[in-house]
């Protein structure tokens, strides 16, 4: 997501530029975390996809839309652009998987082949959720590979989004977690774990925790391992590593703010985060996060380049594309391409 | 424009443009470092690269002052085209912190940019909103008399535009339109009291003596718009009126 703390979003005086970043990591990769809508629910398409993925080396993606949409407020002049442009609120919106799903029957079977589409589109608080999950696996039963990006604390946009906080361990999730684990789906959970003004230690984290213990099948994937704008706490990476240890099917993303503040502040890798994604590499996958703005995948994965490069061989292919293939991979929607071909 | 977007090349490198937003993370790959001389070398492109709204506004957006000042420079031949609409120009010219680019972004376009782009008052005070110091009067004497005088049709209107320019350009306003026509544009007491109170005290004070008795008596009909008036004009403005309309009604 747009964010003032992504060193690829800011120009950097000083610094040597090259178009070759353009060209994305020097590494090939499935970007494990792709919103191909935006929260006012339009999409470049698939065809702007495949273009931006071939020109940033990325040989496959996750890929799903917004669950919530922003309303443009009839007293608003200008209409928004992102959940944060201004005061309005946020509802949930079940068409985003419609067209997700439509952006990816519209693509030839070879571009179809690189893409894990998540379904998305419920609210996560109403005890309905699971209807609005089947219908669309239903209607759509060859794109789906997972579910996901569930937004649950999500600091400001908690706030602005219509109806209960969403939580990871809101009892309306039950059923869609059962569901998913009936079918062998990932489910990919944005969930903070603690507030924007709690930062010595993790309030939220007991609620995702809670999930993980009830769904010990269930294959959860936290995303950007549970960080947000503002979100910090101390111990990050010990609680993450003792997140994974402690529940063997959990993996984790790094994608969006995680990687410039947590991981490689300054450009410069953290031993502690090399060290555990060496240990945990099979259950680590990376992400652009970007919501639309393709153009700018190849600068936001080339980021990584400074990490994968301290990384063993194996490790590094594990994080750049074998972790989300496992994962992701299983599912209805999932590529049929060889490694090889990435 | 070929499929795959026109080839920036820089320092050895190559990368195929096609986008506004595909030129802007080229610029910011670069670190802002060769924003010139990218737009140097894309030259007569960029009205294809930038496409219509909002891509002006996106790549003006990363543009320091000089840079901007030279894409403007680069696309004056199709500059209404690229801009796009008055909406487009009201967006563009909020978000430009400098004068001299907005003044050089009028003077590109110049009148007949400007005609072709704004079709309404409202569309002109969205525009005159975010234009400052000499930069309102800029864009009247380009739009021109002709076509002001054809633009209004009411007091509310010319109010709006008014009420969105620099103070001292308003009487050049009304001078452009002629204060005969400007005080025809009053058809009714709202009219008159949005345009008293878009005015400062003095040009107030020139358009209510530019009515004759009889004008002010059928523009205020009764105790109602008198009511109406109370909350616009000031004390003076109202004693004035008032004295205007007694002697109107006790000639009747």
């Amino acid at each position: 997501m747009p964010n003032e703390s992504i060193t690829t979003w800011t120009r950097q005086p000083g610094k040597s530029g090259s178009l070759a970043r353009l060209r994305g990591s020097k590494y090939p990769l499935i970007d494990a975390h792709l919103h191909v809508v935006n929260f006012i629910q339009q999409t470049p398409g698939g065809e702007a996809l495949i273009r931006a993925m071939d020109r940033a080396n990325v040989g496959r993606a996750v890929i799903f839309g917004l669950p919530v949409a922003k309303m443009w407020d009839e007293h608003d002049r200008e209409p928004p652009d992102y959940y944060l442009a201004n005061d309005s609120r946020c509802y949930y919106y079940v068409g985003t998987d419609v067209l997700v799903a439509e952006m990816v029957r519209s693509l030839p079977e070879e571009s179809r082949a690189r893409l894990y589409p998540l379904l998305c589109g419920f609210n996560p608080t109403d005890c309905f959720a699971l209807r609005d999950v089947q219908r669309a696996y239903d209607a759509y039963p060859d794109v789906w590979a997972g579910i996901g990006e569930i937004l649950l604390r999500h600091d400001d946009l908690t706030a602005l989004s219509y109806g209960d906080a969403p939580r990871a361990n809101h009892r309306a999730l039950w059923p869609v977690f059962e569901f998913a684990t009936e079918r062998d789906l990932p489910v990919l959970l944005h969930q903070n774990v603690t507030s924007v003004s709690k930062s010595d230690h993790p309030v939220y984290l007991y609620e995702l925790e809670e999930a993980l213990r009830d769904f010990p099948r269930t294959r959860f994937i936290l995303a950007h391992c549970g960080i947000s704008r503002r979100v910090n706490v101390p111990f990050y990476h010990q609680m993450v590593r003792r997140l994974l240890a402690q529940y063997p099917d959990l993996v984790v993303d790094y994608s969006w703010i995680i990687f410039d503040e947590i991981i490689c502040p300054g450009g410069v890798p953290r031993d502690e985060w090399l060290a555990l994604t060496e240990e945990y590499s099979a259950r680590v996958c990376l992400g652009s996060d970007l919501v639309t703005r393709f153009e700018r995948l190849g600068p936001e994965l080339q980021r990584y380049d400074v990490f994968l490069d301290q990384l063993s061989e194996t490790a590094r292919a594990n994080v750049c594309w074998k972790t989300a293939e496992r994962v992701y991979g299983k599912g209805k929607g999932g590529g049929t391409m060889p490694i090889s071909d990435l | 424009m070929p499929p795959e977007g026109f080839p920036l090349t820089v320092g050895g490198e190559t990368a195929l443009i096609r986008t506004a937003a595909e030129l802007v993370v080229a610029l910011d790959v670069l670190q802002g470092d060769c924003d010139r001389e990218a737009l140097d070398q894309l030259g007569p492109r960029l009205a294809d690269i930038l496409g219509p709204p909002p891509g002006l506004h996106v790549v003006m957006t990363a543009l320091r002052p000089d840079d901007q000042l030279a894409l403007v420079e680069a696309l004056r031949d199709r500059l209404a085209e690229v801009v796009g609409s008055a909406r487009a120009l009201r967006d563009l010219l909020a978000s430009l912190a400098e004068e001299r680019v907005e003044s050089a972004l009028l003077a590109a376009l110049g009148g007949s940019g400007l005609r072709e782009l704004i079709r309404t008052p409202e569309e002109l005070a969205g525009v005159l909103e975010w234009v400052y110091g000499s930069c309102d009067g800029q864009a009247l004497e380009a739009l021109g008399a002709e076509f002001l005088r054809r633009l209004f049709q009411t007091g509310e209107e010319l109010a709006l535009v008014l009420r969105a320019m620099d103070r001292g350009c308003q009487a050049a306003l009304i001078e452009q339109l002629g204060w005969d026509l400007a005080a025809g544009l009053v058809r009714d007491e709202k009219d008159l009291g949005y345009l008293a109170r878009a005015l400062p005290a003095d040009l107030s004070r020139r358009l209510l003596e530019h009515y004759s008795d009889d004008q002010l008596a059928g523009l205020i009909r009764d105790e109602r718009a008198w009511e109406h008036l109370r909350r616009y004009l000031d004390r003076e403005e109202l004693a004035y009126l008032n004295s205007r309309w007694e002697a109107a009604t006790h000639a009747q």
